[in-house]
């Protein structure tokens, strides 16, 4: 045991100081300090939409005088864990209005997209933590075998009473401690930043749920080390190793997710409906809010546009299931998961509306039988609605047993790729030629 | 001569290095993947493309229109954020609109990087031009081989230019392999014309993609010169290689973000609420007119009665129209001021990102394959021609076709004489022969226009070559090489 310590202690110290270590954690901790404050701007901005859009709904149950006019809004409040996985976002909508009877329900995104001119990237925490850390544990761990044996030590060091397993875990250990100190730094940062999101208090439960992120980028570097010290114990000299640890991380990084998508977009096409082109108002955005009653082609529209709706949610159902196939698209929908900015959280948001969808007609109905001649018709003298009973438009948020419960098959994934890369890293090491030439 | 050799030892020595070899199933592997991405996305989009624009066509009526964009052909050089920007425009006289969307069937999920050559160029190439060049000196003076050349005839000049030469020697046949890796799937899917002018552009890209990579393989010779070890410089390259690829773009998009805020959405809508509550008033000014004065007035003969009635209804029509139009200016000039203030700020992160080489031959290849913003400043222009032109026919297919359109309004019943006011006037609805109407065709970025884009971006590429050579070659005259 004390040997692989100090091999462990040997190879934190040397990562510590060296100068890549500092460069990839200086560049993320300024990039998360600058994205959380981009993140913390649009979240203000969202809760500010958030809050006006349940006042116009109430504004319009005061102002309803017939029940036609009733209408429900349901509004999915911005989520200030999304300072951590930003997400599906807005893409499904978080603004759903719900005409019981009358109509099918509408989905409305409450921001609109932004067209901007460059990349378009998003600067949520877990894409810059999977982005510079990946980076990290391969620049970290493609050169301790490999490198010793250039150096020559490899050979001095197998002579004495040191096996090779050992070697091995005390590298690991070693890799694994350094790249805890950035992750640490990066969770600070995080809670702080967290700190300043309106709405966001800590709850223990938020704090098991950051906490939970951070252990899992944990788990998924361990894999990457191991995959970097395999690429280490594949090749002779430390560039090869460098080549090699750099293609495992495009591959991760660049190639994957962008398969990932492309197999979604190809097995789950959503269609390109009339509803893409049609939905506009002529006037644009002032008047396509304007109250006309929804008739024939309107209910083909939303019919329509409720098939394009399921179709994305089978798309993006398939796309974070290919993520169980690789570790850093794995930590990315655990964040995800974990944050409640997921695909299946857009998909409850959805199904609480249909369900209080479902209260809402029963309370129409009611109501009707009651009042049968206030349907479409109004009298000053009737005085206000009757508004007793009507169901409240609350959004229930996902408990955390339920998130837990989703996270489950991605930390397996994490372990068996984290068992994989240890064994194929150790047969690898056992057949090394450490002779310095 | 002796360049010559030195340049043919140099390429020879590359092409047998480890790194090369292990680097070079990677890279093509890589650029396959990529390739067969980017025709499966071209495919996608060239079909979205025609269903968007059949069904534009037989939507368009006397209200608005929508122009479609069509995908650039070479969109698979340079991706540019084509599935982010807007797909369609819409056309109302007298204004052009971006659309809003609801949640539409826009594609869902996003990697958050996009395979595409530029991406490969900026990523692998120039990655592999600096592995190959971080030790062209410094790794020859820890073999001690240095000092031996220069005891020959040969000059420290000569010396450089053969190693440069040697490196472009090796890198030049690989980005043509990789172009055509690229085109070979391209080609055989059928979504690609490949007309003479797209010839001529993926030669401009070829042409800057060298520039490109020789600027960074200088950037290695500099580095390999400046320090002693080679692991010293190879720390140096990656360093300032990070910095250049992924830390500036990425620094001056956070900074505009940080400093110069985004125009607010929510202020929008409020000024859009107030332009609609002036409106409002305008029309509510209607309702305190009081009509029973005009038809109760005592001393008033049936006809004078009329007469003031009709007189009143015209004034009342000609007001509201005013305060219609009125109106449609306003969210005209708001919605334009915001959209404005986005492309002012898209356009100060180019300007921030100019700092970096890999952004500006991004911007370049941009410019010169005609994607991304480059494409969308286009069409917007194009659709402002267009937009005079439907407005021209509108207005004359309005007036002959005006029984038809659907008026919706209000009016006022007192004393049995009803008076009118019209809150908006419907043409969407109204039937006419479409044949007559101007077509529009997304014209795309004409090369000269591109090249006009990119010749400070290619300027700057080269000046930055050459001022990397005379670096080197001031660092190297003064390198020790013992």
């Amino acid at each position: 045991m004390a040997t692989i310590f100090e091999i462990a202690q040997k190879r934190l110290r040397l990562s510590l100081i060296s100068a890549r270590l500092l460069l990839v954690t200086g560049v993320m901790l300024a990039l998360m300090v600058g994205g959380g404050i981009t993140s913390h701007k649009r979240h203000r901005e969202r809760q500010e939409l958030y809050e006006a859009a349940k006042l116009a709904h109430l504004f319009e149950l005061e102002d309803a005088r017939y029940y036609q006019a009733v209408r429900l809004g349901i509004e999915r409040p911005p989520e200030p864990l999304s300072l951590l996985a930003e997400g599906a976002g807005e893409r499904y909508g978080s603004s759903i209005i719900l005409h019981g009877k009358y109509a099918p329900m509408r989905i409305l995104a409450r921001e609109r997209p932004e067209y901007k001119g460059s990349s378009g990237q998003t600067f949520d925490f877990a894409h810059i933590i999977a982005l510079f850390m990946s980076l990290l544990a391969f620049l970290l761990s493609y050169d301790p075998i490999c490198g010793e044996r250039q150096e020559g030590t490899l050979q001095l060091c197998l002579a004495n009473t040191l096996s090779r397993h050992k070697l091995m875990i005390g590298e690991y250990l070693g890799c694994l401690l350094s790249l805890s100190v950035p992750l640490l730094l990066a969770s600070i940062i995080t809670l702080v930043m967290l700190q300043f999101m309106v709405g966001f208090t800590l709850t223990g439960e938020n704090a098991l749920r950051v906490g939970l992120i951070f252990l899992s980028a944990l788990l998924s570097l361990s894999a990457l080390i191991w995959l970097g010290l395999c690429c280490s114990a594949l090749s002779r000299e430390t560039t090869t190793a460098f080549i090699f640890a750099f293609g495992a991380w495009v591959l991760l990084v660049a190639v994957y997710p962008n398969l990932t998508l492309w197999i979604a977009q190809w097995q789950r096409p959503v269609p390109v409906t009339r509803e893409a082109l049609s939905s506009e108002g002529v006037f644009g955005l002032a008047l396509s809010d304007r109250q006309e009653l929804p008739h024939e082609t309107e209910k083909m529209l939303a019919q329509a546009r409720e098939q394009a709706l399921n179709a994305k949610l089978a798309q993006g159902q398939l796309n974070d299931s290919l993520k169980l196939l690789s570790p850093v698209s794995s930590f990315l929908a655990l964040a995800q998961i974990l944050a409640r900015t997921d695909v299946t959280a857009q998909r409850d948001f959805i199904v609480q509306a249909r369900q209080l969808d479902q209260r809402f007609r029963q309370w129409q109905e009611e109501k009707l039988r009651q009042y049968p001649e206030r349907e479409s018709y109004y009298k000053p003298s009737w005085g206000p609605l009757d508004t007793d009973g009507l169901p409240a438009p609350q959004f229930a948020p996902i408990p955390l047993v339920i998130s837990l419960h989703r996270a489950l098959p991605y930390w397996g994934s994490l372990v068996v790729f984290n068992l994989i890369f240890c064994s194929l890293a150790f047969a690898l090491l056992a057949r090394y030629d450490v002779r310095f030439n | 001569m002796v360049v010559w050799t030195i340049a043919t030892r140099t390429f020879l020595r590359n092409i047998y290095d480890l790194r090369f070899l292990t680097a070079l199933p990677l890279m093509l592997g890589v650029m396959g993947v990529s390739a067969f991405l980017s025709v499966s996305r071209m495919v996608e989009r060239q079909h979205t493309y025609n269903q968007l624009r059949s069904i534009a066509w037989e939507t368009a009526n006397l209200e608005s229109v929508k122009l479609v964009r069509r995908p650039a052909s070479l969109s698979f050089l340079y991706d540019g954020g084509e599935d982010e920007l807007p797909r369609y425009l819409i056309v109302t006289p007298d204004f052009v609109d971006y659309p809003i969307e609801e949640v539409s069937a826009r594609a869902v999920v996003e990697p958050f990087v996009r395979l595409d050559w530029v991406f490969v160029v900026v990523y692998f190439y120039s990655l592999l031009a600096l592995l190959l060049t971080f030790d062209s000196i410094s790794g020859q003076k820890e073999r001690r081989t240095l000092s031996m050349i220069l005891a020959q005839p040969v000059s420290r000049n000569a010396l450089l230019l053969g190693s440069y030469l040697g490196v472009l020697l090796t890198l030049l046949p690989l980005l043509l392999i990789g172009f055509l890796i690229y085109l070979l799937p391209i080609q055989l899917s059928g979504v690609w014309a490949g007309g003479r002018d797209d010839w001529v552009r993926l030669l401009l890209v070829l042409m800057l993609s060298l520039l490109f990579v020789s600027a960074i393989a200088l950037l290695g010779i500099l580095a390999s010169a400046s320090f002693e070890r080679s692991s010293t410089s190879l720390t140096a390259a990656f360093l300032v290689w990070t910095l250049m690829t992924v830390v500036v773009p990425n620094a001056s998009e956070l900074a505009v973000n940080i400093f110069v805020s985004a125009p607010s959405f929510k202020a929008l809508q409020t000024q859009i609420g107030t332009a609609r509550a002036e409106y409002r008033e305008n029309l509510s000014h209607f309702w305190s007119m009081d009509i029973a004065r005009i038809v109760n007035h005592p001393g008033l003969t049936p006809q004078q009665r009329e007469q003031r009635l009709a007189e009143f209804q015209a004034g009342i029509l000609q007001k509201n129209l005013q305060a219609i139009t009125k109106y449609k200016y306003a969210l005209r000039r708001l919605r334009a001021d915001y959209l404005n203030r986005h492309a002012f700020r898209a356009a100060l992160v180019r300007r921030l990102q100019m700092l970096s080489p890999s952004a500006i031959y991004q911007h370049a290849v941009e410019s010169v394959v005609g994607t991304g913003q480059a494409h969308l400043a286009a069409f917007t222009k194009a659709a402002e021609n267009y937009m005079h032109a439907y407005t021209t026919y509108v207005t004359q297919k309005r007036e002959e076709l005006k029984d038809q359109a659907k008026t919706h309004g209000f009016g006022i019943e007192e004393s049995g004489y009803l008076v009118r006011s019209v809150t908006w006037i419907d043409y969407s609805q109204v039937e006419f022969d479409r044949s007559s109407m101007p077509r529009f065709e997304d014209p795309g970025v004409s090369i000269s226009q591109g090249l006009s884009f990119a010749l400070i971006d290619c300027a700057l590429l080269a000046f930055l070559n050459v001022f990397l050579f005379a670096l080197a070659y001031r660092m190297l005259v003064y390198y020790r090489v013992h």
